[in-house]
């Protein structure tokens, strides 16, 4: 997609046009895996994965010589870039190989380059899936947990996201943190709870 | 499955609450609560709470790893041995992984290392280990790391993990640093060297040979304690035991040795490669191709391919140090080659021989004339004279300079005839150190001398000499030529400038004393001799600096309204015995300063012309402090140190603008500028700063209200603008000191964090403003 294209799209969602919001995530997602697979190649001694950097960069690649960016499009992005980090880890540790975006089937690679330790990934999972609960009782506060936990950003970054306090950032985040623990700790003692599609 | 939290809101604002109070306090309160659902899922919360201390602290992505077969087989989180969480995967190595850890038994942070399976597939290998262990615990030693015990761990699936617990220290590899700087300095290795030799002599004491010593095995942790500000630290003592017998065990052959190491078999010795066991002599050889590489940045052998390599550690010698490094001096050549040698016999047989041989060559460098390393600095001491006489007549005042070793009061004391028109009383009290280091081969850095004028009635302010140390001759002669117009208060700041930033500054304050009342009228020349001298360390020992009085040059008052002119004089040369002595193609030098401070007027006819003698670096016209104001309410006022800054004054910095939409260009800005800083760039620092957006409307004033305090007043005068700082009141008992480092920083209570830096031009400039 051409950048030009980009950017609208992304001055559509900051004013709250979810169509567009659903035409960019795919092409975040794109843009977010290429660079992780990138990351994954050139980081040789620290094999960790950094998502601020990964957020950062692809913001960069892909608005930063638009004129028509400002600082709140950054925002945005950020929070979709969360979004969208939070949906890769997930089909990454499902170990999806296929994955319907865009109304189009495309191959997920991500896994050639990288793996998560195995235990870790259905961690991952149960968090994603308690995450999806909290959604249901507290929007906000699983919100949060998307922005920091998968999308890496900062309590700061995230209340400029959410248009709230770091303050406020940091009681929700306790509450959910406390919250999830509990519900991974029951998945944990009733026995491996059906993931995902497996 | 818990159901939805009913009154969620409740729980959240209890939670939030009872989490603010102390411990002791939770239980009274919650007892007060109704014994309903909402308290039941408060207690439950907090219990959670406490135990989620690490929970999803680090970000899910950091759990990916790259797929190359070595991904880390344990995740944030994990226990091991019930006892130890990890808390982050550090590395992997050849051996197995390492971890950060915590250890929950002792509420300490360490380092956990897996022994991979591979290696403890062979027979006999947890013996081994144990054995290594068991020693490798007894050596106690700073440049040690410490090795605490040998663990096992039965996960509920999958192999047993073997570790061992150790020291955890933050710090960065010695070969992350060389493939940062390329090489190091001949001290810096020396420095570093000696800790490592240290630390490896420790553990050959405890009967430890460490049989891997590469740059990837030395760490380098910031310490404040130590001489350089680094600790070294050697990891993996004994540990590679088992590797080395690996790749010796399955093959015979060379090309296998590389291919089967799971590290890098470039650091062994050759008895090492071949099988035979290894010995302290072993250590010496890694150690001296680890010196050969921090001091070249290249390695002795270098062939295509890793078996290419050690087939010629093997059979050729190695390329000698000084085909990188031509200056090197040829004990370092020697000592190094002499680690290198294929035969351990003919190598040192103690590995602290190697920093003892090393230190010699610095030392040589230096005339043999100190069994210290520090003699690659040398402190320059003078100091001024309290008054001098501008008039018709003028009196030539002092010049003081003593030696190193000697104290200035006590030489003045003792040679109170050599110098003229000086009481020892008049030279203030406080010693004038300038510290002039020379590189790694003797070579000094180019310096530059600044002399700066607060008196208003001066011209110019300010000028700066190029010094280059050596000069070309034996002796410099620095004259800065200033025009008073009428006599007055005289304080004369002499700073020392490297690179463009002020490395020492030191206040003389002389009182030019009228004789003449036309001298107001009239334009005089007077001129402060700066006289560099370089001569040896020997001679400084045995050469008595004596100075003659120069002769005093009657001259009418100078008529001319002109600029200025003047006489350029150099005195005082036929007292200064110097001399030059080349060794090793470095120079080691000495350099005594003299400081003269003579005030003179001279007949206009000796005259030449004095404008290229003016400073070259002038202050960005927008960023003069209004210091003349200063000087001209407080003439009298006594002088601090730095520049006109004392009581009452105050200095005005434009502070950049605060209106949103320049925010991003201004941080932008701010950190090109933040860096040019950091580069000591000063062209780009003044290319930049311009171009930072300012509202001039938005000032902020810093007025140093007294000796211990420094106020800062953001003053906005647009209404429109947000306001980022208003008042910040530090105290600092030692802004005399700031002032003299250059650089500061404050900081109030909101957390508006403001950097200043002194420029070499004498004012202050806001460096960076942090609002956190």
């Amino acid at each position: 997609m051409p950048p030009q294209n980009v950017t609208l799209l992304l001055a559509e969602v900051t004013k709250g046009n979810e169509e567009a919001e659903a035409k960019l995530l795919p092409v975040v997602y794109e843009e977010l895996r290429r660079l992780a697979r990138g990351y994954m190649r050139r980081e040789r001694e620290n094999h960790t994965l950094q998502p601020t950097a990964l957020v950062h960069e692809a913001y960069l690649k892909m608005f930063e010589r638009q004129a028509a960016v400002n600082w709140q499009n950054r925002t945005h992005f950020f929070g979709i870039a969360a979004r969208v980090m939070r949906q890769i880890l997930v089909d990454h540790a499902r170990g999806h190989s296929r994955e319907k975006r865009g109304g189009g089937e495309k191959k997920l690679q991500l896994e050639e380059e990288m793996a998560f330790a195995p235990e870790r990934s259905l961690e991952l999972l149960k968090i994603h899936e308690a995450l999806q609960r909290l959604e249901k009782i507290d929007s906000r506060q699983a919100r949060v947990v998307e922005l920091r936990f998968f999308g890496g950003l900062s309590v700061e970054e995230t209340a400029e996201v959410i248009r709230v306090s770091p303050k406020t950032v940091k009681r929700e985040w306790s509450v959910a943190k406390a919250w999830l623990h509990g519900e991974l700790r029951q998945t944990h003692v009733g026995g491996t709870k059906a993931l995902g599609n497996r | 499955m818990s159901a939805v939290p009913k009154h969620w809101e409740t729980v959240k604002v209890l939670f939030e609450q009872v989490l603010g109070m102390q411990p002791q306090d939770r239980a009274r309160f919650l007892d007060t609560l109704p014994g309903d659902s909402v308290r039941d899922e408060v207690v439950r919360l907090l219990a959670e709470h406490s135990r989620a201390s690490s929970f999803l602290s680090t970000p899910a992505a950091a759990g990916l790893q790259a797929d190359r077969g070595s991904q880390p087989r344990l995740y944030p989180g994990y226990l091991l041995a019930d006892r130890f969480k990890i808390n982050r995967f550090i590395a992997a190595g050849g051996m197995g992984e390492v971890y950060e850890a915590e250890d929950l038994e002792l509420g300490e942070k360490v380092a956990l290392k897996t022994i991979s399976s591979d290696l403890l597939a062979q027979p006999e290998a947890h013996s081994l280990f144990k054995r290594e262990v068991h020693l490798a615990r007894k050596v106690t030693h700073p440049n040690v790391c410490r090795v605490f015990d040998l663990f096992r761990h039965t996960p509920a699936q999958g192999e047993e993990i073997v570790f061992i617990s150790m020291e955890l220290l933050r710090g960065k590899t010695l070969s992350a640093r060389l493939a940062e700087i390329g090489r190091f300095g001949i001290n810096e290795t020396l420095a570093l060297v000696r800790q490592i030799a240290a630390g490896l002599s420790a553990a050959h004491g405890a009967g430890i040979i460490h049989r891997d010593l590469k740059p990837g095995n030395i760490l380098l942790i910031p310490d404040n304690k130590s001489t350089n500000g680094l600790r070294v630290v050697v990891t993996d003592f004994g540990l590679a035991v088992r590797s080395i017998q690996v790749i010796t065990s399955t093959d015979s052959t060379v090309t296998s040795i590389a291919g089967e190491c799971g590290g890098t078999p470039a650091y062994m010795a050759p008895e090492q490669i071949r099988g035979c066991p290894a010995t302290p002599a072993s250590d010496v050889y890694s150690l001296g191709l680890v010196t050969y590489e921090m001091v070249t940045g290249e390695r002795p052998f270098q062939a295509a391919t890793p078996s290419a390599v050690i087939l010629k550690r093997l059979s050729e010698p190695p390329i000698p140090p000084r085909h990188f490094v031509p200056e090197l001096s040829s004990v370092w050549e020697k000592t190094i080659l002499r680690c290198l040698e294929t035969d351990p016999a003919n190598r040192f047989q103690n590995v602290l021989d190697i920093p003892a041989e090393l230190a010699q060559g610095i030392a040589s460098l230096d005339l043999r004339s100190s069994q210290s390393t520090e003699t690659q600095i040398r402190v320059l001491e003078a100091a001024a004279p309290k008054e001098s006489r501008v008039g018709k007549s003028t009196e030539v005042l002092t010049i003081v300079r003593q030696l190193e070793s000697l104290g200035l009061r006590e030489y003045l004391k003792e040679e109170q005839e050599a110098v003229i028109g000086i009481n020892p009383e008049d030279v203030r009290d406080q010693r004038f150190q300038l510290v002039f280091s020379l590189d790694s081969f003797g070579r000094a850095k180019a310096a530059e001398i600044c002399l700066r004028l607060e008196a208003p009635d001066f011209e110019p302010r300010s000028q700066t000499k190029k010094l280059r140390v050596p000069p070309q001759g034996d002796s410099l002669p620095l004259t800065f030529l200033i025009t008073p117009r009428i006599a007055g208060p005289l304080v004369v700041n002499l700073e020392l400038l490297r690179d463009e930033e002020v490395v020492v500054s030191r206040p003389i304050r002389m009182r030019a004393v009228v004789e003449e009342s036309t001298i107001s009228e009239a334009r005089s020349i007077v001129t402060v001799p700066l006289t560099i001298v370089v001569h040896t360390a020997d001679a400084s020992r045995s050469a008595s600096v004596r100075f003659s009085q120069t002769e005093s040059v009657r001259a009418d008052k100078t008529t001319s309204s002109e600029p200025v002119r003047g006489d350029l004089v150099e005195i005082h040369r036929s007292g200064l015995i110097a001399s030059r002595l080349r060794v090793g193609g470095a120079v080691a030098l000495t350099l005594l300063l003299l400081l003269a401070g003579s005030l003179f007027m001279t007949h206009q006819s000796k005259t030449i012309d004095a404008t290229k003698n003016f400073p070259k670096i002038l202050p960005p016209p927008n960023l003069i402090a209004p210091q003349r104001q200063f000087a001209e309410k407080h003439e009298q006022r006594p002088f601090t140190g730095g520049n006109a800054i004392g009581e009452g004054s105050s200095i005005n910095i434009f502070a950049p603008s605060t209106a949103d939409s320049d925010r991003k260009a201004i941080q932008q800005t701010l950190a090109r500028y933040q860096d040019a800083f950091a580069r000591k760039n000063l062209r780009e620092i003044e290319a930049v700063w311009p171009t930072i957006p300012r509202d001039e409307r938005a000032k902020i004033e810093t007025s140093f209200s007294r000796f211990d305090r420094i106020e800062l007043n953001l003053s906005i005068e647009d209404d429109g603008i947000e306001a980022i700082g208003n008042v910040a009141s530090v105290k600092c008992r030692r802004i005399a000191r700031y002032f003299a480092q250059g650089s500061m920083q404050l900081q109030n209570n909101d957390n508006l964090k403001l950097q200043f830096q002194k420029r070499p031009a004498g004012n202050w400039i806001i460096q960076s403003i942090t609002v956190e």
